[in-house]
């Protein structure tokens, strides 16, 4: 677990605040609940401009077509059209029970734009700025009034002289070089190795950065700096690095989010 | 139509000019015909290097402004058959050419020769994108060293905007060195840029007399880096499609790392 020294410093927020509830008005006209098998189990497709009985009722028809067969799955709750009706969540809830099965995920559609960067959803609300401290592996996760905001996904290698920016969370797969620089209002994971800049919690405090192997030139969370040490040895295996007090810390990844981290948003 | 190759590395004084020239005659010898493009206007070293330097009577500049014709301005070495030089000028400036005369010179060239390579000057100012502006793909050449590989790293992102494919030449590896642990070894090169290597030269005392000597060492063929180049050439051909050998790890340290016992 390697101590980073840290320093503070001025950071001016320098990307324009994207409001990630502003996807809404995607196309209509379907039915008011879709549900579609997919690699990880069941996703059910809810168009939230239907009404909130439509939904209930739509969706229990549509499982009572196959008793059983969905039940045990994971299951993926996506959201088109804006957001749910007061209420809504509740129901499905109850109907999804009955049918034994899991939310594991809740969220928008999920986008698929330009070629080189894919939008992906949101696994879990997490430490952000959900006030929810006993967000434990609960059945369902609860926060769904939370606009949920979608990380931005990058491939790598972040080359020298490459500057990525992220309007919420951003996931690299594969190195961010020495030279290169990422920033995200929201966390950070890297899945590689970490070796260049890496600013998370851009403008804010908050925030986690995350990589398979650790040897940044620098790490930046909300205001705070922290450089690496002479001496700093890059740890074996993933670490995760966030913000306690005044300082940055850098410590082993144990298979969750620190405690400081979760529940102190 | 021939293959326009860039031969490049951000950093300077990593062996850009001898590897072209080196790369050049073995892709001759191989029986292609060749023509090599010394594209550092005003710092031109190419035809030194080639011990062409006083039979330059035009050169690209005068190409490009049609102050002569193309065919003019093209030195043949009397070595080797098939083998042109296309020298630089050494009075202009780097912006005297635009990226768009290089295409339509480079163009020209590949209509005419089976390999254009082009000698880039070091700097990713307006000298680099002259010179990748007409390249089909790229060789970038860096040395088992801090600074270059930084470098290197941040003309294969350029290259990558405007998708030229690119694959990689490590130059000066020390054997010895890189067994004391002294120097990064060919795969951390190649583990940083994430690139498919395409050859690995070693130190070699030669280099350095035959570029004095203006014989490029390949020309012979005897010394480790003239067969390093030898090899590089059978590859960029396609003649020759074996892995290149790792330098400076012996059988145990390849079968560490194989067996995950040694970091890779």
């Amino acid at each position: 677990m390697p101590l980073q020294q840290s320093s503070q410093a001025e950071i001016e927020p320098d990307c324009d605040v994207e409001d990630a509830a502003e996807r809404d008005g995607a196309e209509p006209e379907g039915p008011a609940v879709t549900l579609r098998g997919t690699r990880v189990g069941l996703e059910i497709v809810i168009d939230a401009r239907a009404g909130l009985d439509d939904i209930a009722i739509e969706l229990m028809s549509r499982l009572e077509q196959s008793p059983g067969f969905f039940a045990g799955n994971d299951t993926c709750v996506r959201v088109l059209g804006g957001r749910l009706p007061v209420g809504a969540l509740g129901r499905i809830e109850e109907v999804t029970q009955r049918f034994d099965l899991r939310i594991v995920e809740f969220g928008p559609p999920p986008r698929r734009p330009v070629a080189e960067v894919t939008e992906i959803e949101r696994a879990e609300p997490d430490a952000t700025p959900a006030p929810d401290p006993a967000a434990m592996p609960a059945p369902a996760p609860a926060p769904a009034v939370e606009p949920v905001s979608v990380p931005r996904m990058v491939i790598g290698p972040i080359r020298s002289g490459a500057v990525l920016e992220a309007p919420a969370d951003l996931i690299v797969v594969g190195d961010v070089n020495p030279g290169a620089e990422i920033q995200a209002r929201g966390n950070i994971i890297v899945l590689g190795r970490l070796r260049g800049v890496a600013h998370a919690a851009v403008g804010g405090e908050r925030g986690f950065i995350f990589a398979l192997r650790f040897e940044p030139q620098q790490l930046r969370i909300g205001r705070l700096v922290a450089r690496a040490g002479e001496s700093d040895a890059p740890g074996l295996g993933a670490e995760i690095a966030y913000a306690t007090g005044r300082t940055i810390v850098v410590e082993r990844y144990q298979g969750r989010l620190p405690s400081g981290l979760g529940a102190a948003a | 139509m021939g293959r326009a190759i860039v031969i490049t590395s951000g950093k300077g004084g990593v062996g850009k000019t001898t590897a072209t020239a080196n790369l050049g005659t073995a892709l001759a010898q191989l029986g292609h015909s060749v023509v090599l493009v010394d594209a550092d206007i005003g710092l031109r070293n190419l035809d030194v290097v080639m011990g062409l330097e006083n039979r330059i009577v035009f050169h690209l500049v005068d190409a490009v402004q049609g102050r002569c014709t193309l065919q003019k301005a093209l030195i043949r070495d009397r070595r080797i058959e098939n083998l042109h030089l296309l020298p630089a000028s050494q009075t202009d400036d780097k912006d005297t050419v635009s990226p768009e005369q290089m295409k339509a010179l480079i163009m020209e060239l590949k209509s005419t020769h089976d390999y254009v390579l082009i000698d880039c000057p070091a700097g990713i100012e307006q000298g680099f994108r002259n010179a990748i502006a007409g390249a089909d793909e790229a060789i970038i050449v860096a040395t088992p060293e801090v600074s270059s590989i930084r470098d290197a790293d941040r003309v294969v992102g350029l290259l990558a905007a405007q998708s030229t494919p690119t694959r990689l030449l490590v130059n000066r590896i020390s054997q010895h060195m890189v067994r004391r642990g002294d120097m990064l070894s060919q795969a951390d090169v190649i583990e940083i840029l994430a690139l498919e290597l395409v050859g690995a030269i070693p130190m070699d005392d030669e280099i350095v007399a035959t570029t004095n000597k203006g014989t490029p060492a390949a020309l012979n063929g005897k010394s480790p880096a003239a067969k390093a180049f030898n090899a590089t050439a059978r590859r960029v051909a396609g003649t020759d499609t074996d892995v290149v050998r790792e330098t400076g790890i012996g059988f145990f340290g390849r079968l560490g790392r194989a067996l995950g016992l040694s970091p890779a």
